[in-house]
This record gives C-alpha cells, structure tokens and sequence, in this order.
C-alpha cells in the first residue's frame, strides 16, 4: 500500500499535549502526523486509498485545532445530476480538502492545502477532469452566463411552429409543406441550441448525464431517424418536428427557470449593493467625500436624514431614527443617539435626524458584508437528504437510457410498429424524464430559505441548520442577554423616608455622573420620569461600593451596605430584610442614604424578556424540553426557570460547564439546540447539534453559532424553526412531486398504454411536460420568498422601552 | 476639591483623580496607590493613630 504524504500547517498548537490530542485522533482514521510545535508545520502521512484529505482535515478539527486552508470559489458550468460525481473526482485531486457545488448557483466552493498547492493548478487539475470551469472574483459573480433573449424566443417559435404543422397536417387541415422545410426547421433550432447539445454530449462523455444529455439524445434519435426516412430508407411522415420541439420547448423554458433563480439571488445582489457608495468622513477638520471602504476605522462619518449608514461604528453626535430592517427585519425605525453611544450598522437607513458616526468596521469587516459572505456560504451545505437525491439522480439518468433503448428494441422487435415509431417511443422516454428537479429541488429551497431568513433578522450560517433544528428533542437557553434582555433595568425604588420626589431627586442627581452599568439603569429610570436634576456639588466613587456626592449642599450615599456602614449610617432591619429577599429572588439591591439616613433601596433586575415565555412555551408545546444553563446565582435562575415554565435548571456554570453539559446530554442521546450568547456562550455552541446565537447586534462576525438572531428578539428563533419546517415541506414536496412526475409519465412515455387505449406521448408533448414539471418545481421554491412568520406584536423588541420612550 | 495627605505613605494625593479611596467611620480618604489603600483598609486605626508610616513594604 503506498502512503500519501501531505506538509500542512495546523492552526493553534501551543504545547505537546496538542500533538498528542491530534495524533490519537488522526490515528482513528490510520492517518499520523509529525509536527513542529513552533511553527505549527506538520507532515501528515495516510493511506490514500482508504482516507481523503478531508478526513484527516476533520480529525484534526475534532481535536480542537484546525489546518491552515485557502479558499477558491469556481463557477462550474454543471447541471444537478453530476454534483456528486464532479464533488467526488474534485475532492480526491492532491491537496484539495473539500469541495462543495450549489446547484443554485452553479458555483462550486473549494478548500485547499495552500503549502502543496495553489488556486492555479486546482484550476488545470479539475480542467483536465474535463469540466469547463472558471474562477470567480467577488465583482464578477453577477456576470453569469447568459443567452440573448431572442436565441430560446426563436427556437421556442421554430419548435412550435413545427409541432403545429405538423399536428394539423396530420389532420389533413393543411396542405403538405414542401419537403424541405422542417428538416431546415429542426436543423436551424439544433444550431441555435448547439451549446446545450454541447454540453449534453459532454456531460456524457464524462459519464456523468444529465437532463441535457437525455434531451440531446432524444433529439438526435429523432433527427436520425428523420434522416433515415429522408434517404428514403423508411417511410412514414417526417421526424423533424420532434427535434425542433423538444429542444425549442427545453431551450425557452430552460430560460424561463434561469431567469427565476436568478430573481431569487437578486435580493442578496441588493444588499451586497447597499454597502457601497460615498459617505462625508470629516478629516483634517474638513468634510471629505470618499468611498464607504476608504474610511478608516476611528475616523468620523457624517449622515444625514434619508441616507444609508455605510459604516459600522458609534454614533457620537447627533440623533436620529435609523431602519434596522435590514438585520432585524423590522420596519418600525429604533432611536438612535449620541448621549447613549448607539451602535449603527452598515446598510441600515437614517429615516430622520442627523447623526455623526465613529467607525469601528468597514468595508468587508462590517457586519452587513460578514451577512452576505455567510449566505453565499449556506447554500453550500447539503441537508442528509439532498445528498440521497444527489446519488438516486446520478442512477436515474442512466436507468433511463437504458430503458430507452429497451424500449425500442421492444417495439421495434415484438411490438409490430415501424422502426420510426419505435424511436418515436424511445425518443419520448428520454425527453420525458426530468431529473432535474431531483437534484435542485432541495438545494434551491436551502439557498431561499437562507435569504427569507435574512429578511426575518436570522443569519443562518450552514444550510443543515434548517434540518437539524427540527430534530432537536432538547433546547438550552442561557439566562442573561437570551432570556432576559441582558441589561439590569430597575424595577422598584422602594420608599423608606421622607417624599419620594424629594429622594428620587437626589438618587438620579448622585448618579448623574457615573458609569457604572447599575448608573445608567438608574439614570434610564430617571430620564423615563422625566426627573430633573442638579449638578452634584461634590462626587466621590468608590469602585464596587458606591457614591458618594453632595447634592445642594445635602450627602447622597448611594451604593452597598458596606458602603453605608462605612459612613456610619446604620441600616434598618425591615430594609434588610426586605433587600435579602430581593436578593434571593436574583435581583441586585442597594440602598440610598440622603443626610446621613437610609431613605430608599433601589431594586435592580435583568428584565426577563417580553417574548421569552411565548417562545419556551412553543419549543415545550412540541415535545421539547427546556433547560435554562447559567453562571447566575441558583436563586435567579429559579425565580425565572418557574416565571417561563422551564424544565430544568442549571446554575453556576461556566461557559466550559455548558459545554460539558451539552456534551453529556448528547451522549444520553438528546438532541441539543443551545441558544447563547455569540460570544461567552462559544464552546456550547458549537458543541450543540444546533448552535444559536443571541445577536448582540454588535459584531457578528465574532459570533460563534450555526445561527444568529441579528434581530436581537428571541422570537425569530420560533420564526426559524417554522421556516425551518416550511423547508422541509417545500423539499419533500419537491422531491415527491419529482418521483411522482417520473413514475407515471415514462410509462406513459414508453408506450404502456399505447396498445390498449392508443395514447402515444410524443416526444415534443414529453419535453414540454418535462420543462413544465421544472419550471413547477422552481416556482414551489421561490413561493418561500414571499413567507411571513406572522405579524408581530408592536414592542416586543428589546430595548423597546427606551426607543418607545422617545418616540 | 484638591489635595489630601495618603494617610499610609504621606504623600499629597489630587482627591479628583485618584481611583483610590476607602471610606472610614463616615470620613473618606485618598491614596496614592492600591497597594497604601490594602494596607489602610487592613488596619485604618494604627495609621489614623500614628500617622503616615512612609511607603509600606511587604
């Protein structure tokens, strides 16, 4: 047995136990590595034969590392059926870790070892496996191939024009054409179509058919046996009508499917535009007009009303109202200001106002373009049963010639028909099988779905999510950001002396200046009150104490008991008590002493979500049990498990014990969907079957997850999994209306009924059928463009209570 | 506000800039450092008694 050996560079290994993870991992699959800890170089030595690159890639990643790799998007000029095949032969050339084809958009991505290998030869190696391929620049995705419209308009003319004489010719309604003219007709539309008769007769070459083969085969039957009779070696009425309408029909409603794939990509063309143009940035104490990518991070932007934001980053002057939809794919404009230090996201509009905004990100780092990358990305994974199709496709086209050919020699030997007649049969097989809808079926509604969850504020990163998220029998939610609005909001100022204006006064007054998260809650409460305020005359902070600050002359102490105690002022023992049962109930207490008294204690809670209870109790409703997980004290989690009706509680954990814990219910055989934080929450994540994320609505590139709700409202989570199951319906019916098509047609095709009920399925009827039955599948996939979850009700977005508060 | 002596190691200390203050039997106290705060706070009697040991050790 020769042994392959491949030099890779593996990411992330720091100390000996590494190698030693990855070599007992690799030794799983027979495959072992040496490799130099400084330098991560490493040369991986396995049996070709038995494991592929991409093996020995994986196991590397299950140990927790991974290979360096580089990247290439090729468009491949490939029809559906021969996805596997061409995945399979790409996959097995040197040095290339994965490769994944879309049929949906007819770009292939592919993986490589940059240290044995470069883009070119990839280029010459999968060119030399004969397939016509190209590679892709970002700017140039758009320019597809495309025929001129009048190419499938003319053949579509010519091919129906032939029919129809032909049909009432036969009738006797017309006079015989001279005999030249349909023989010219045909001739003229196989010309016109010569590229897709090419590209059948390639793909066969290849041994690989496909739809285009089968109808290229067809034709030729036909033409053949139309040149046969012409000769004078048969007779019977001309076969020429049969090319010239099977390839008119496919030709014109192969254009018609193109053109409404294409419609379904333009929404994501749409938002790859809204990230260009020029903005003023203010440099040197000018305003410059430069475009969005030449702004540098830290410099600032200026926006005015009616604009779109083309730069991540932190509004520092101005207000305004800005339409999120595009993240979050709701309408209704958020309030936005400098006082708050508001992030704004590239793509997003400034309804009103006028804002000044730092940048933080640009260009291809802003979060709009990780978005579009992500998508682009999705539609190149295969959900399980795509993949089943892909391998039924690949025999079909096959099965078909055969049968085909079967057919002929049945007719033609026991049938008692003409040898014209019996190709007529055969040729009908052939343009009647439509594989097509097999192999895109499933892969078109992925990529759509992908871009419907776009608009409903759901960045799904792999296309199996919508599969997997179905299967999920368990779902864990992290508490603080997920379940609860993740930012403290006070709940109750609870009077203990003197008049409440009077102390509320002084409270926000000693909090004006702070910064201190539990600050800016009491200041919300404050501003919401519309309380007004004095400038404190004196302001002392002690980090994880408290203030102190004279307000008119009075002292304010607002902060621990520690802090009160240190002041020498004494705490009553109905307040403590009072604060120690707040404080089981997972809320932050802390008290205000106005002139040397305790005068209030302030009750501060993480709100739980308007919308947590619907979406526990959806996932509860199905069957699926809900489990909250978090480094909370027990008391919180409790008090929130039993408000939202939660199954279980976790409590204490750190981000590795969630972890563990997705990890040990996965191996009671429980499939987890973990909903967390992007980026605390990471290890979960990705240990989860389904990993979702909470959009924090910063940046989304760092967040790790199959999935994130970059609308930042729990509730898209119940939009995808119903998205998710509209998925599964539209694929199968896909797929069942595919096989159903197939299984009472070729009969019908081959002639089954022709004996006892005289129904003979002409070629040309068989190819328009079969284009039908296409062009029905792509419109059932693109109808899921149209889907919405449901109205939701105004204000359940997070936040909502502040942006409301302007309003 | 100013100036106030740190009552560990006796230098002046600016009251508004200083992140380290402890607070004592109602009256607050500025430090020049974490390190003559920990010291302050261990023991605020045996300095407050004494006066500014000059810079703690150990």
């Amino acid at each position: 047995m020769a042994l392959a050996r491949e030099k890779v560079r593996v990411v992330g290994v720091d100390c000996p136990t590494c190698v030693l993870a990855i070599q007992k991992s690799l030794s799983r699959i027979g495959a072992s590595m040496d490799i130099d800890i400084a330098t991560g170089e490493a040369v991986v030595v396995y049996d070709p034969s038995r494991t592929l690159l991409s093996d020995v890639s994986r196991a590397v990643r299950e140990a927790g590392y991974d290979l360096e790799k580089g990247s290439l998007t090729l468009s491949v000029e490939l029809e559906p059926e021969e996805a596997l095949t061409f995945e399979k032969k790409v996959s097995r050339l040197r040095g290339v870790f994965s490769c994944h084809f879309s049929p949906a958009s007819g770009l292939a991505k592919i993986t490589y070892n940059p240290l044995t290998t470069t883009p070119r030869e990839i280029l010459e190696a999968v060119r030399g496996l004969g397939y016509a391929v190209q590679e892709v620049q970002e700017a140039e995705r758009r320019a597809e191939r495309e025929k001129p419209t009048w190419i499938p308009l003319l053949s579509f003319s010519l091919g129906l024009f032939a029919v129809v004489y032909h049909a009432l010719e036969s009738f006797g309604l017309t006079p015989p054409l001279p005999t030249p003219v349909l023989p010219v007709v045909a001739t003229v539309v196989i010309l016109l179509n010569l590229d897709l008769v090419a590209r059948g007769v390639r793909s066969l070459a290849r041994l690989a058919p496909t739809m285009e083969s089968l109808v290229t085969l067809s034709s030729l039957v036909a033409y053949a046996a139309g040149v046969a009779s012409l000769l004078g070696y048969q007779h019977g009425s001309g076969m020429f009508e049969v090319p010239a309408g099977v390839l008119g029909f496919v030709s014109a409603g192969r254009y018609i499917e193109d053109r409404m794939r294409k419609r379904a990509f333009d929404y994501l063309y749409a938002l790859a535009s809204s990230q260009a143009g020029k903005v003023r940035v203010l440099r040197g104490g000018e305003v410059k007009v430069v475009e969005a990518d030449e702004v540098k991070p830290g410099e600032v932007v200026e926006v005015r009303a009616g604009e779109r934001i083309l730069v991540d980053g932190v509004v520092v002057e101005g207000w305004g109202y800005v339409d999120e939809s595009t993240f979050t794919g709701e309408p209704t404009p958020v309030f936005k200001s400098s006082e708050r230090r508001d992030v704004v996201l590239s793509g997003t509009v400034l309804v009103s106002g006028f804002i000044k905004v730092r940048a933080t990100r640009v260009g291809r780092d802003t979060s709009l373009a990780h978005v579009i990358e992500s998508v682009r990305e999705a539609q190149f994974y295969k959900p399980r049963f795509q993949r089943l199709a892909d391998r039924v496709v690949g025999y079909l086209t096959w099965a078909v010639i055969a049968l085909s050919v079967a057919v002929f020699a049945y007719w033609a030997a026991l049938g008692g028909v003409s040898v014209g007649e019996a190709a007529l049969f055969a040729a009908a097989v052939l343009a009647v099988t439509c594989p097509c809808p097999l192999g895109i079926a499933v892969p078109l509604v992925v990529a759509i779905a992908t871009i419907s969850a776009t608009k409903l504020g759901v960045l799904v990163r792999r296309g199996d999510v919508f599969e997997r998220i179905l299967a999920a029998d368990t779902v864990i939610f992290d508490k603080t950001g997920t379940l609860t609005v993740g930012k403290p909001a006070v709940q109750e100022v609870v009077l203990l002396d003197g008049s409440a204006e009077h102390v509320l006064k002084y409270l926000c007054s000693a909090e004006y200046r702070s910064e201190h998260p539990l600050a800016a809650a009491v200041r919300e409460y404050c501003s919401e009150r519309g309380l007004e305020l004095a400038e404190p005359e004196r302001y002392e902070h002690f980090p994880g104490l408290g203030v102190l600050a004279r307000v008119d002359g009075v002292d304010v102490v607002v902060g621990s008991r520690k802090l009160l105690e240190a002041f020498g002022i004494q705490v009553a023992l109905e307040a403590e008590q009072r604060a120690s049962e707040e404080l089981r109930r997972g809320s932050t207490v802390f008290y205000v002493a106005v002139g040397g008294r305790v005068s209030a204690l302030v009750v501060v809670r993480d709100r739980v979500r308007e919308e947590a209870a619907g979406v526990v109790s959806f996932f509860r409703e199905r069957g699926v049990r809900a489990i909250l997980a978090t480094g909370d004290s027990k008391g919180a989690a409790e008090s929130i498990s039993a408000e939202l009706g939660i199954d279980e509680v976790h409590a204490e954990l750190r981000p590795e014990d969630k972890a563990e814990l997705v990890e040990e219910l996965q191996q009671q055989g429980r499939k987890v969907l973990f909903v967390g934080d992007g980026v605390n929450d990471a290890p979960a994540l990705s240990k989860a079957l389904v990993g979702v994320a909470m959009g924090s609505g910063a940046d989304i590139s760092k967040e790790a997850g199959d999935a994130v709700l970059t609308s930042g409202n729990l509730e898209s989570l119940v939009d995808l999994y119903r998205l998710s199951s509209l998925v599964r319906r539209k694929a199968l019916q896909n797929l069942a209306w595919a096989f159903a098509y197939n299984a009472i047609l070729v009969p019908v095709a081959a002639g089954a009924f022709w004996k006892t009920l005289g129904v003979m399925l002409r070629p040309e009827f068989a190819a328009a059928a079969m284009m039908a039955s296409d062009i029905t599948v792509v419109a059932n996939a693109l109808s899921m463009l149209r889907w919405r979850p449901r109205v939701r009700a105004p204000g359940a977005r997070p936040g909502g209570s502040a942006d409301s508060s302007h309003a | 506000m100013g100036k106030a002596v740190d009552p560990v190691c006796g230098m002046e200390v600016d009251t508004e800039r200083t992140p380290y203050r402890s607070v004592y039997k109602g009256s607050v106290y500025y430090f020049c450092s974490q390190h003559c705060k920990k010291a302050f706070e261990k023991d605020p009697g045996f300095y407050l008694k004494h006066g500014p040991a000059g810079m703690p050790h150990g």
